[in-house]
């Protein structure tokens, strides 16, 4: 045991608590604690105990009903095939935000946070009158057999506009912290660009990625007002979760609802504890 | 051997280098040595390849390399912060060089097995598995060097390659270093800033300023002949006297009289030397003095004659 005079710094065997200069570790902790109990976990608990007083086999009929099923699988397919589309193309908009200067920078970066801004029914509005088959894009994307809006397409492009910020705004400090350096060094070594990027550029930002693919991913899940626009809501077919659980709620059918609710946070939770996990493997294996 | 003619940089308005001209010879170990923004880093980017010039020419043994690129130059380059790859350990860093060949790469348990000898030449043999963040600076930066060395470079450039090293480290890496330039026959250059590590290390020492050469020579040469007020002044400690004389500490002696009077304002040990600090009274000029140990210092307040055993006069 390390022999710290002050009895501020005492550390019992087999404590968790690192020694520390910096005062106010139990003053912090515990607020920290409170706020999160108070914030995320009762109102969460609540639901939990919402759907465990309606019983086993009731739970399981509305909470895993065919209906409901295919609401998962939508909600869950879009928003995974929204945020894989998001971490490509929020990945260039990071690079050309980081990588060049040209005019007009501030107002592009401005512009990827609108989606954060926006009243999502504003946004579900606007690409549903774009999307139409007699919207401005839409009625080109007829013709060749393509239909956007009231499919799951539709959802899916709902759910890029929404999940862009996440992807861009957690890549670019990585990026560009990367340094020039590292690139030179490749280069040196006689790599190609690509080469550069596969083997040396794209693994050092991959965590960042990771973390905004499942942040975009996670408002996808949850993303309610832009997508009922465009989506149609036709059930078993463009009905999302989310929407089944306000469905559900307009019947006064709580305890229905606080059974989807149940199914999807212990999904969501799983992929991102999952998604956690990777990255902590991660960090361990290559050190500080 | 390496030909550098007439070589002009600018960024912007700011004329970085301007009219350089350097022969190295092969198996030479050159430094740049100068101040922040006196151009040698950007000279040994041009060099490299990582940078252009906006006129003048490269030459490696007579071909004209001013165009090509930095993968065609075959240059080893050790960059100031290391420049690892983070995610790779420290073995594939050291066979990046060699797993990126396009053609003629040697197979997979080949270039396992040059690593390895890499890494026992820089001696770090066992740490292959270890990723750098698991690494302390020095090993760091031997692993730079081992990857630098890896694609077998006829040139070996270091950019300020000890300047994040502690004192003793960086002194034991140095002495390492030379050793490892003679014995793999390298032609090597390094920038620095630290006139002693340049002093120490290279066989000759190319002094620059404002983007120009101030003296290229060998490490007696720029200390005992400076070219210039400012190598003398840049390359070890200098007394600037009245009227343009330089004169190095050491070559001051005290005389019983008919020298120069000297008002002692200071004396402490520095090493083996008696380090006096005094003031000229007629001039108001500070002067330090460096007297043999086995003499008797003067104390603080004592005024004493000097006269100045050797001196550069720059006066036109």
């Amino acid at each position: 045991m390390p022999s710290h005079s002050p009895s501020t710094i005492k550390r019992p065997p087999g404590s968790w608590r690192q020694p520390s200069v910096l005062p106010g570790f139990r003053l912090t902790f515990g607020l920290s604690v409170t706020w999160l109990t108070l914030i995320v976990l009762i109102p969460l608990a609540t639901i939990f105990m919402k759907s465990a007083g309606m019983g086993w086999h009731e739970f399981v009929q509305v909470g895993l009903s065919n209906r409901a099923l295919a609401a998962y699988r939508l909600s869950f397919g879009t928003a995974a095939v929204a945020g894989l589309v998001n971490a490509v193309f929020g990945l260039l908009v990071a690079w050309v935000l980081v990588r060049y200067t040209f005019p007009g920078h501030k107002v592009v970066s401005a512009l990827v946070d609108l989606p954060f801004a926006l009243p999502t029914a504003v946004a579900g509005i606007a690409l549903t009158a774009i999307y139409a088959p007699n919207g401005w894009i839409g009625q080109y994307l007829e013709p060749l057999g393509i239909k956007v809006a009231f499919t799951p397409l539709g959802i899916i492009v709902a759910l890029v506009f929404i999940g862009l910020p996440f992807v861009v705004r957690s890549v670019e400090p990585v990026l560009a912290d990367l340094g020039k350096d590292v690139e030179e060094a490749a280069a040196t070594l006689g790599a190609s660009r690509l080469q550069t990027f596969n083997r040396v550029i794209f693994p050092a930002i991959f965590p960042a990625l990771l973390t905004g693919f499942a942040l975009a991913f996670a408002r996808g899940v949850g993303e309610y007002g832009s997508v009922i626009f465009i989506s149609g809501n036709m059930p078993g077919r463009t009905e999302i979760a989310p929407l089944l659980i306000v469905t559900q709620l307009e019947q006064y059918a709580y305890n229905g609802a606080t059974a989807i609710a149940t199914v999807m946070m212990l999904a969501s939770f799983g992929v991102l504890l999952a998604l956690n996990l990777l990255q902590a493997a991660r960090r361990r294996r290559y050190g500080a | 051997m390496i030909r550098i003619q007439n070589i002009t940089k600018r960024f912007g308005d700011y004329l970085a280098l301007e009219g350089i001209d350097l022969e190295i010879e092969p198996g030479e170990f050159i430094a740049l040595l100068g101040p922040s923004g006196s151009g040698k880093t950007t000279l040994l980017r041009i060099i490299a390849g990582l940078e252009f010039q906006d006129s003048g020419q490269v030459f490696f043994n007579g071909d004209d390399v001013s165009e090509r690129g930095v993968g065609e130059r075959h240059v080893g380059f050790v960059f100031q912060q290391y420049a690892l790859f983070r995610h790779m350990t420290v073995a594939e860093n050291v066979a990046f060089g060699l797993s990126v060949r396009r053609k003629d790469r040697p197979s997979k348990a080949d270039i396992r097995a040059r690593a390895e000898h890499l890494l026992r030449l820089v001696q770090l043999d066992g740490l292959g598995h270890r990723y750098p963040g698991q690494l302390s600076g020095g090993q760091r930066q031997r692993v730079a060097l081992a990857r630098a060395l890896a694609i077998e470079p006829r040139l070996l450039l270091l950019d300020e390659p000890f300047g994040a090293l502690d004192a003793k480290v960086r002194k034991d890496l140095r002495r390492w270093l030379r050793d490892l330039h003679k014995q793999m026959g390298l032609t090597s250059i390094f920038v620095t800033h630290d006139q002693e590590e340049a002093l120490e290390l290279a066989d000759r020492v190319v002094v620059m300023d404002h983007g120009r050469i101030d003296q290229v020579g060998t490490p007696e040469q720029v200390y005992m002949e400076p070219a210039t007020p400012f190598v003398s002044h840049f390359v070890g400690e200098t007394n600037l006297l009245p009227s343009g004389i330089h004169v190095r500490p050491h070559d001051i002696e005290i005389v019983a009289d008919g020298g120069l009077p000297v008002m002692i304002d200071n004396v402490f040990r520095k090493g083996g030397v008696w380090r006096i600090e005094g003031t000229i009274a007629q001039h108001d000029q500070v002067v330090e003095i460096d007297l043999d140990a086995s003499l008797v210092a003067p104390a603080p307040g004592e005024t004493v004659q000097i006269r100045p055993r050797r001196v550069r006069n720059f006066q036109e």
